[in-house]
């Protein structure tokens, strides 16, 4: 099959990942890999343009979910409720304990114990001999107790008489035994190896060492090579070095209009610090939430209290996202050289701004609707329905005629304070802000009408687990 | 690790003072109707289920320890008392969501910025998720509404289900997969 004529019903499900790439990417979306998951993940992705799909995927998935709306109680149930416990004469203690609960083990659970695991001991006996009677009888089991006792590498060629008794099945005879198996746990069935890794994790060896112990999991993931799905980019750090990938980054960013970019981090407090003094040195402001604030205050940090962040701006062109990851970078290398293993923007995954995404930031900045409304066209504060003052209305008339409407200042003199460009930070999870904080008003009413050519970006700061 | 405030209210009904359970249930009743609501994804069903989750959790009170937070404690005799009900309620499960009376049936956006039909497509989306949701296992469901709709980490999910962490991790990748598969099947 050629690579550009498979389906696209093969990329849906991600069947040519392993079940350990799957759980990984899986694991991404929930922000809940280690440093070195995340390593692992990132060059996945890197690789695998399968594995890009199935991300974007499962990230528009669960922001669909998040942007279902909330339940509310329409009464409040705390006075039915005290008066139910009075009525019923209920208090602590009057109940046993939910049977999910670890009950604390006494003399007769132990009796109750003993006496399952006596019976299981019995029955499982009781069992062995029954079957291991019944596999002695009739060529197709003898068949199975065969396979089963071959080890599962022997050659081919050495069990042409098992696959003869498979191929050729006698005819059942009255009072034959057979074998009910119980379908194993779906939660502990093995990965499907349609494509294994080249090594089975050795004994005893933690899964998640086994998965670093893989050299690259992209390169023997694919049977085949699939169509590219571009729209998702890794950059890495070191890509940022490089003037040909920071040039092919910038054509990729100049074909869309809005992204969100995901970073895992460690400390997304500490990460978003050195994205604020990035913000900064290009010149735009950062409101911070009051919720995102409180994630971020000492207590919290002192706490540690993992809270990812997100960020959004809008009216950058991709030249200046591109410096500001590039500062960003120069901040993180700072840091690592004063504290081993203290950088934090390792990579970032950028991907197309998806439908899910604008309706996810609407929801976070409490307002109705899938997309983000365009800003006023008018300058900033100008009510473009209200009639212009007749000083203005000469000002444009000598703009249109060529003179100019506004002077430029005298030499030594400041310019007028142009517009405030801001930045908007608000938490993401686990808290969410709150939809009409003053903060996110501010930030709503300094919008203005963005620059061709500029880009929406949605940051995602998402602090992975150690 | 649990809540001052919430510690203070737990020893007072300890105490024998009923009503200070009634702050309890104030704080937390919300964020559990909704969490229980997308669960039975029935109004009248998640209303039973919270209020027997409280009653429980009243009657349990002594056996809460403190070592965990009052509300993961809590959730965890919620959402097992929702899986327990929704696995009793499977055989008739009616997955129309609108039969249900679900919030999707009010598409009205009053956003000025909104178009025409767009309030109808976004509560035909919302549908689409809501019914991919209501066909999902008890256990995928109860991960990804924990996770996506409330955030929790996978350590207080294992301790809200009951169920190791590599359980939570498995069952939340082949829920995610599974809700890939019904969202696109509803897609076609």
């Amino acid at each position: 099959m050629s690579p550009r004529a498979l389906p696209v019903s093969a990329l849906r499900v991600g069947i040519m990942l392993t079940e350990q790439c799957r759980q990984l990417l899986a694991a991404y979306v929930d922000g809940e890999l280690t440093s070195r998951q995340q390593e692992t993940v990132l060059r996945l992705l890197n690789g695998s343009p399968e594995a890009r799909e199935l991300l974007r995927r499962m990230q528009q998935d669960a922001a669909a979910l998040r942007v279902l709306p909330r339940q509310r109680l329409e009464r409040d149930l705390s006075a039915p409720i005290v008066q139910l416990i009075a009525d019923r004469r209920l208090r602590p203690g009057s109940r046993r304990r939910p049977s999910f609960e670890h009950a604390r083990p006494d003399f007769s659970a132990w009796a109750g114990f003993s006496a399952a695991a006596a019976a299981l001991l019995l029955v499982a006996f009781g069992s062995y001999l029954y079957f291991a009677t019944a596999l002695e009888e009739g060529p197709e089991n003898q068949a199975v107790a065969k396979s089963k006792a071959d080890p599962p590498d022997r050659p081919a060629d050495k069990r042409k008489d098992d696959v003869r008794h498979e191929r050729t099945p006698q005819p059942k005879k009255e009072g034959e035994t057979f074998i009910a198996v119980k379908p194993a746990d779906p939660e502990s069935v093995p990965a499907p190896a349609v494509a294994q890794a080249p090594s089975e994790p050795a004994p005893g060896k933690a899964p998640d060492a086994a998965i670093m112990a893989a050299p690259d999991p992209v390169a023997t993931m694919e049977m085949f090579k699939v169509a590219a799905v571009a729209r998702l980019q890794i950059l890495k750090q070191a890509d940022l070095d490089h003037a040909q990938r920071r040039q092919q980054l910038l054509e990729e960013l100049r074909k869309g209009q809005a992204y969100r970019v995901e970073s895992p981090v460690k400390d997304s407090i500490k990460a978003f610090d050195r994205l604020k003094a990035a913000l900064t040195a290009r010149g735009i402001s950062l409101v911070i939430d009051q919720t995102a604030q409180a994630r971020m205050s000492n207590s919290a940090r002192l706490a540690k209290i993992k809270t990812n962040f997100v960020l959004y701006v809008e009216d950058v062109t991709p030249e200046e996202l591109v410096q500001l990851f590039q500062f960003a970078a120069v901040e993180d290398r700072k840091a690592e050289k004063l504290r081993k293993d203290d950088s934090q923007f390792d990579a970032v995954v950028i991907n197309a701004m998806a439908d899910a995404d604008r309706e996810e930031l609407c929801k976070l900045l409490g307002l109705k609707g899938r997309k983000l409304p365009d800003p006023p066209s008018g300058p900033l504060g100008t009510d473009v329905r209200k009639p212009v003052a007749d000083k203005t209305a000469d000002d444009i008339a000598r703009s249109l005629t060529g003179q100019g409407g506004l002077s430029r200042p005298e030499p030594g003199k400041p310019a007028a304070k142009s517009p405030e460009h801001l930045a908007l930070a608000m938490p993401y999870n686990p808290v969410r802000p709150r939809p009409d904080s003053p903060e996110i008003k501010r930030f709503l009413a300094s919008r203005k009408p963005p620059r061709p050519g500029t880009l929406q970006v949605l940051l995602v700061l998402r602090e992975m687990g150690e | 690790m649990v809540n001052a405030d919430d510690q203070r209210w737990i020893a007072r009904c300890l105490d024998g003072d009923t009503a200070a359970f009634g702050e309890l249930v104030r704080r937390y009743q919300d964020r559990l109707y909704n969490t229980v609501y997308r669960l039975v994804e029935n109004p009248d069903d998640a209303l039973d289920v919270v209020q027997d989750a409280f009653l429980n959790a009243y009657q349990s009170l002594d056996g809460f320890k403190g070592d965990s937070l009052f509300f993961t404690w809590l959730y965890r005799i919620a959402v097992n008392t929702a899986i327990s009900h929704r696995r009793k309620q499977r055989v008739l499960l009616n997955i129309d969501v609108d039969r249900n009376g679900g919030p999707g049936v009010q598409p009205l956006d009053d956003s000025a910025y909104s178009r025409p039909g767009e309030g109808l497509e976004r509560a035909e989306q919302e549908q689409r998720v809501q019914r991919a949701l209501a066909r999902l296992s008890p256990e995928h469901r109860a991960v990804l509404v924990l996770k996506d709709m409330e955030g929790q980490k996978y350590e207080a999910m294992a301790e809200i289900l009951g169920v190791p962490v590599g359980t939570i991790r498995s069952r939340l990748h082949r829920a995610r997969a599974e809700l890939r598969e019904l969202l696109e099947r509803e897609e076609e």
